[in-house]
């Protein structure tokens, strides 16, 4: 006799330079349950169908538009020839009329008719029926591409039984799918360790009304809501099978350069957002609370996955514990050849950054969201400008890649931080820019769209594309649907917009900017080309050159005279000088140091020298 | 295109009416075929002519050959619009 059999679907647009974690981690359990599971990476299929390079482009298309949904619509509700007209002119055209120039929306017309022919042959070539269960794991924009198979599923096969889950599922946003698509049988609104795994082995046991916390069932035409889903020990999860992710992108030609990631999860919640949630995440649905896989198990499992599938590892954890800096970073060291990202609060310290790149962290997502002290508090992020300049500071001298968002728009701010972050900008050009900046966005989850008038939000309404999306659904429904919101509120945005976007565009512009720090005995040469065209050099020695030195993480005044035992007088002489010539900057008391040290030999010739020594 | 003493001269659409054609397709199915088979053809029916190198952009358009347009556009947009480099980044 056979094993009873699932399978899990991972639709468009799950990203191709990844495997899928959850179901991956599902089908080691059931196997160990002697069930079978297979995972079909739909996304790949269609991947291959358009072109990796051109998938993945899509893929990077800004969520908020909804556009890799909208392309998948009509494979779902049918055509609506007025709503994608809207879409089109009001939101692409509207937002990024450049962008989705006429012959790109031409093209993309092209490619968005052939899907439903596509949807149909994909549903028609699989024998469903040998499955016990259809699992779709549905997160970030994959869920018209699930529910449009999903549907031609159950047309073909009525008597399958379809399971979606992720996060596009979690808390109402599930409860709800099993009446506004009936054709879906059981929704997991939570983490699915434990409801996916009792779910199989209930539908084995033949039970078709199965109780799990976590599992909403249709039965009949009732659909029945249980409690929350169980959360379980991170450590008594299996290892994720990324085989079929594998033995699947094998088939499929490839661009120059493509490369894939590892993933492994190491801690679910944030360590940060548990005890003060960001106001704008929405990330971890209902639940922040931070659970971590023990250190043992973490180096395990790293040196599993990377022997097996390869050193380029993605860490999903939401940030980086602090306590990581004890065992499991240093840890990473001995494992070689690993190049891993992870994502990470930003506020580093110098020693923490040096871990990391011993561990072989090569990028890393820092929060660090403003520079701006007073709206990082608005947003209760927990750090302040001085910590994330020494984030970019301290990972660009060990050569780790910051990626980080500038966000504006916050409620409740003063327009007067921006002009500060302008005259800012300038002195900082040498590290990495931002990406953006970007408008905030009101996340469903977040602590605005939780209590939105406690921050002046008169309402929340959802973003407008999904009306253009989920056109055959009612207002009320959508609102039940959606993940992203429009806030009618005291935005001051306009004031500034327009000049914080050419200045972060100067930024981004000017990557030869560099500003480096050469130790020499008791003096420092600094080499400043932060100004285009021009090279200024410095030469300090004597105090002026261990004050600098000593700012190399931010200090007061007052610990300065501590350390070096003299006047404030000669300190804050030597400071002025230091914030008269640029190379250094002053938030609330603290003097940070702006250049980055460099270990290589100082060959630079020293053209024009300022001296400052005792 | 308009035709003077026997004379062809191309009238070339203007941006603004490129975005009309375009809507228009988006909106019209079949006008959408029409432009894939014809475009020259189909635009009169709207009032406007293409010259040879725009009816060229849209007749010869392949999913293949506009791989690369698109995907450096939208590198682009992905540095202005501030896109993670993988799609799980988020904020932290």
């Amino acid at each position: 006799m056979s094993r009873f059999r699932v399978v899990f679907v991972y639709a468009p647009f799950g990203s191709s330079t990844y495997p899928a974690l959850g179901i991956s981690q599902f089908k080691t359990a059931l196997y160990n349950e002697n069930i079978e599971c297979d995972i079909l990476y739909f996304n790949l299929e269609f991947a291959k169908k358009i072109g990796i390079q051109l998938y993945e482009a899509l893929v990077k298309i800004p969520h908020h538009l909804l556009f890799c949904e909208w392309l998948f619509s009509s494979a779902l509700f049918g055509e609506n020839s007025s709503a994608d007209s809207d879409f089109v002119r009001e939101i692409l055209w509207g937002e990024y009329p450049d962008f989705f120039s006429p012959s790109v929306m031409y093209n993309i017309m092209r490619i968005r008719d052939m899907i439903p022919d596509f949807f149909d042959t994909y549903a028609d070539n699989v024998d469903w029926s040998q499955y016990g269960f259809i699992g779709f794991s549905s997160v970030f924009q994959q869920q018209c591409a699930s529910l449009a198979l999903a549907k031609r599923i159950k047309n073909r096969f009525p008597d399958t039984k379809i399971l979606f889950g992720g996060s596009n599922c979690f808390g109402s946003m599930g409860e709800n799918l099993p009446d506004l698509f009936p054709f879906i049988d059981f929704v997991c609104t939570g983490e699915g360790d434990i409801a996916v795994l009792a779910l199989a082995k209930a539908i084995v046991d033949g039970d078709i009304a199965p109780v799990i916390p976590g599992i909403v069932s249709r039965v009949e035409n009732s659909v029945l809501t249980h409690s929350a889903s169980l959360g379980c020990n991170l450590d008594s999860l299996q290892y994720p099978d990324y085989k079929d992710y594998f033995s699947q992108l094998n088939g499929i030609e490839k661009p120059e350069g493509f490369s894939y990631q590892v993933l492994v999860e190491t801690s679910r919640g944030c360590s940060w957002g548990e005890k003060s949630q960001c106001t704008f995440c929405g990330f971890n649905g209902n639940d922040l609370t931070f659970r971590s896989k023990s250190p043992d198990r973490i180096i395990e499992e790293v040196r599993y996955l990377s022997q097996m599938y390869g050193k380029n590892i993605s860490f999903t954890d939401n940030i980086l514990a602090k306590s990581y800096f004890n065992h499991v970073i240093p840890a990473l060291a001995s494992i070689p050849g690993l190049e891993i990202f992870l994502e990470l609060k930003g506020d580093l310290t110098r020693k923490q950054a040096s871990l990391l790149a011993a561990a072989g962290v090569k990028r890393v997502h820092a929060g660090i969201e403003s520079l701006s002290n007073s709206i990082l508090q608005l947003m209760r992020k927990g750090t302040n400008l001085v910590q994330s300049l020494q984030t970019l500071k301290w990972c660009k001298h060990y050569g780790v890649t910051v990626n980080w968002n500038l966000l504006y728009g916050f409620p409740g701010e003063d327009p007067v931080e921006y002009q500060k972050m302008l005259e800012l900008i300038p002195k900082i050009i040498h590290l990495t820019p931002p990406r953006g900046p970007n408008h905030l966005r009101f996340d469903r989850f977040s602590k605005y769209h939780r209590d939105p008038a406690a921050y002046g939000i008169i309402r929340l309404t959802p973003k407008n594309a999904y009306k253009y999306v989920y056109h055959s659904l009612s207002p009320h429904d959508i609102e039940t649907q959606c993940n992203i919101f429009d806030a009618d509120y005291n935005d001051q945005s306009e004031l500034y917009e327009k000049d914080l976007t050419n200045a972060v565009r100067e930024w981004q512009s000017y990557p030869e900017a560099d500003f480096n720090l050469f130790k020499s005995g008791n003096s420092i040469h600094l080499v400043d080309t932060r100004t285009r065209g021009e090279t200024r050099e410095y030469l300090y020695s004597g105090l002026a050159a261990q004050i600098y030195l000593c700012c190399d993480a931010a200090r007061s005044v007052e610990s300065l005279i501590n350390r070096f035992q003299v006047s404030s007088d000669e300190i804050t002489t030597i400071l002025e000088q230091f914030l008269s010539e640029r190379i250094i900057i002053k938030s609330g008391n603290n003097y940070l140091s702006l250049a980055i040290e460099m270990s290589e030999p100082d060959t630079h010739y020293i053209n024009s020298i300022t001296v400052r020594s005792e | 295109m308009i035709i003077i003493d026997e004379v062809e001269f191309d009238t070339m659409a203007s941006e603004k009416e490129m975005y009309e054609i375009i809507g228009r397709a988006v909106a019209d199915e079949k006008f959408r075929e029409a432009l894939i088979v014809d475009p020259k053809k189909a635009v009169v029916t709207l009032g406007y002519s293409l010259t040879e190198e725009q009816a060229r952009s849209l007749k010869e358009s392949e999913i293949g050959k506009i791989s690369e347009e698109l995907s450096s556009r939208i590198s682009k947009m992905g540095t202005v619009c501030g896109i993670a480099g993988v799609a799980l980044m988020g904020p932290c």
